[in-house]
């Protein structure tokens, strides 16, 4: 017993000595491959390298494929743009921007070691992603102790951008999303009886059901049935629609992500149920109608922070759509607006490192596809929820309803 | 009363799926004692299989009970030969090694094969949707809502695991596999050809996968690489509450699995999922070689 005690000791020393100079280790890495004396630089002492290297991480594997792959597209799109221009305009010189892309898998702990690769061994000037908040959040505390600038597209959980100063987001955040569908639903539907159907093992799903659900009460509604279920694997939702049917709710809000969204739907019509249907930013999939069936989704509302059909977003769902053959969805509008953040900053930094690149992102002022961006003291970017609703199988622009 | 009963019918429902999955991993463990941890993925292959059929030969038209039930058959038989493929490939040469390696190299027989659908250009990242084989068409019973696609599955399936019984107990081929599982090498020196009877099981577990697949395909119709995952290790776990090697414990398992997460979700839908689990370790604490195995007796 005496020798197992003694073992556990040991081991637990050795683990912390061994993760403990981690953290600190890495302050110097973003200063990327400078180049030694480049000769044009302007008055300031500013730095600029020959090439900077960015991070992207993203669910490219496992169940969230499909957002892998709308932010890699959207990536692919601003590379492609850079290439057109010759690099990225820096005070008159081209620098060349490689992206460098790690999996995560959908996994928090796996999002751990990419962001640790990405700083430790790519030395990247700044992170773009992961596109969950759960991964952001574990990631972000790395990001934050090496001071690299961390920006995620989707992250939409409050908690994301708490983590420090240096992680920001390019989405409106769940708590927004949760008010603007429940004003959307009280003052605009005038429904006073709704339901709700959640992912308690998510946290982007429990953290809309929870401020969607505050708002709604506080507006004078009541939240008939509050149902949930565990983790993306739960494909059958028969039991909680039951409660939620015999409750006869007139709206059910569903926050969930794309992959449970049209089986709970198909579910839900399956079972007679014929209450509106109520989504957030996760239902802004191009292919949704169709996997949903059109018939189920027809008169769906959802709110998101980006409409397509906004006209500040025109020319980039154009160069989108001729490029690979489908709409932008959300996660590939934001992913394109979180690189064009950083880009910016960089141009606008007055050092090309870490804290440089991270005091002009908090400053950032510019025009985006979803229309003018500024970040607020939490870095949150200060912009309306767009309400949209399916009908003959496209998402059309409702209203917007603006942040208080 | 009236949720009850509506409760129960999709408990049984997808109790079916479970037991269909959870034969196969029955038959392989009882015939070669091998856990066969790829057996999931033989569901999505048949999903698959019967998606490809579908979409390329009918498009868009519903094709009716007959014929859907015609394609079923053979996507099922396309994913049995791969599922005899796979035995011959992976696990026939390990056969011989311990239990563990033939595990882990069905361990990696999961992760290939999801990886390598995924990578497929005409499958992809994105999921599908199943098309409909048949109208599914709403009616009452006593204030129970009763779908015609539910029940016609809960009675294919049990037809389906009525007629197994019957091969394994009726026929030749069902008498060698039951020598064979209960005592390889002496059923070899009787004559028995043992590769023969294997990759019959593994076909029949295969196949028995992508009926299940196909089952699942038209009440859940999203298809992904990944959706064996999961529902294999639920099976898994339904086979072994039921017993595993015995056919009849991994119906009744599964029935059991589906009925519980069914029932516990509907009383307390935030802790369900753990819960179902804690009834299964509570009838294996009170039974542990499972509700009809016999106990194992280990030779020396």
């Amino acid at each position: 017993m005496k020798r197992i005690l003694c073992l556990m000791l040991t081991l637990c020393f050795v683990l912390a000595v061994g993760c403990a100079p981690a953290q600190p280790s890495s302050p110097a890495a973003p200063a990327a491959p400078a180049a030694p004396g480049a000769p044009e630089a302007p008055a300031s002492s500013k730095v600029i390298p020959d090439e900077i290297k960015l991070g992207l991480m993203s669910t490219i594997s496992g169940g969230q494929a499909i957002d892998g792959k709308n932010m890699t597209d959207a990536i692919t799109l601003v590379s492609e743009e850079l290439e057109a221009l010759g690099g990225l305009d820096v005070d008159g010189k081209k620098v060349k921007i490689s992206w460098v892309i790690e999996d995560t898998e959908a996994k928090p702990e796996i999002a751990v070691n990419a962001v640790q690769k990405l700083i430790e061994q790519d030395k990247v000037l700044a992170i773009v992603g992961p596109n969950n908040s759960g991964e952001t959040i574990a990631s972000g505390e790395i990001s934050q102790a090496a001071k690299v600038p961390q920006i995620t597209n989707t992250g939409t959980n409050i908690k994301v951008t708490q983590v420090g100063d240096y992680i920001f987001r390019a989405c409106i955040i769940d708590p927004f999303q949760g008010i603007v569908v429940a004003k959307f639903a009280y003052d605009n539907l005038k429904i006073t009886k709704a339901a709700i159907l959640y992912d308690n093992a998510d946290t982007y799903s429990s953290g809309l059901s929870e401020s969607f659900k505050n708002a709604y009460e506080a507006l004078g509604g009541t939240i008939v049935a509050n149902e949930a279920y565990s983790g993306q694997d739960v494909k059958d939702f028969s039991a909680q629609l039951t409660i939620i049917k015999n409750a006869n709710p007139e709206a059910i809000f569903y926050p969930s992500h794309i992959e449970n969204i049209p089986l709970q739907l198909q579910q839900t019509r399956g079972m007679g149920i014929t209450a509106t249907l109520l989504g957030c930013d996760s239902w802004d999939y191009a292919a949704l109608p169709d996997l949903v069936g059109r018939d189920v989704l027809e008169g769906a509302y959802y709110v998101t922070g980006f409409s397509p059909d906004a006209d500040s977003a025109k020319d980039f769902v154009k160069k989108f759509n001729d490029r690979f053959g489908y709409r932008p969805s959300f996660c590939s509008a934001m992913a394109y607006e979180a690189a064009h953040i950083v880009l910016n900053a960089i141009q606008r930094a007055e050092t090309i490192d870490g804290p440089g690149v991270r005091d002009a992102m908090a400053a950032t002022d510019m025009d985006l596809p979803s229309g003018h961006v500024k970040f607020d003291e939490f870095r949150n970017p200060v912009k309306s929820g767009t309400v949209l609703q399916v009908r003959d199988g496209v998402a059309q622009y409702v209203t917007s309803i603006e942040p208080d | 009363m009236a949720t009850f009963v509506q409760l129960l019918v999709y408990g049984l429902q997808l109790g079916s799926i479970y037991a269909l999955l959870a034969i196969g991993y029955t038959m392989v463990f009882g015939i070669i004692r091998m856990i066969n941890m790829a057996h999931g993925d033989f569901l999505m292959m048949g999903s698959y299989a019967v998606f490809f059929i579908v979409s390329l030969l009918f498009a868009d038209l519903m094709i009716g009970p007959a014929v859907a039930l015609l394609v079923i058959l053979i996507g099922s038989a396309i994913t049995g030969l791969i599922g005899v493929g796979v035995e011959r490939i992976a696990y026939k040469p390990l056969r011989s090694r311990p239990k563990i390696s033939s595990m882990i190299a069905a361990i990696g027989v999961s992760i290939f094969t999801q990886n390598f659908f995924r990578s497929l250009p005409f499958i992809g990242p994105n999921p599908r949707t199943f098309p409909k084989l048949m109208e599914d068409t709403l009616f009452f019973i006593g204030g129970i809502q009763l779908s015609m696609m539910r029940l016609v599955i809960i009675a294919l399936s049990i037809v389906i695991m009525a007629l197994l019984y019957l091969v394994v107990m009726k026929t030749k081929i069902g008498m060698q596999m039951r020598t064979v599982s209960c005592d390889k090498d002496a059923s070899s020196l009787m004559g028995v050809n043992i590769n023969r009877v294997i990759s019959v099981t593994f076909f029949i577990g295969a196949a028995l996968a992508a009926i299940s697949g196909a089952f699942y395909a038209s009440s859940y119709p999203i298809l992904l690489v990944t959706m064996g995952a999961t529902l294999g290790n639920k099976a898994f776990i339904a086979a072994v509450v039921g017993g595993i090697g015995d056919i009849r414990g991994a119906v009744l398992g599964g029935f059991i699995m589906g009925v519980v997460e069914i029932m516990i979700s509907a009383v307390y839908s935030e802790l369900a999922y753990g819960f179902s689990f804690v009834v299964l370790v509570i009838i294996l604490l009170l039974k542990p070689e499972g509700l009809l195995g016999k106990p194992m007796i280990e030779k020396v």
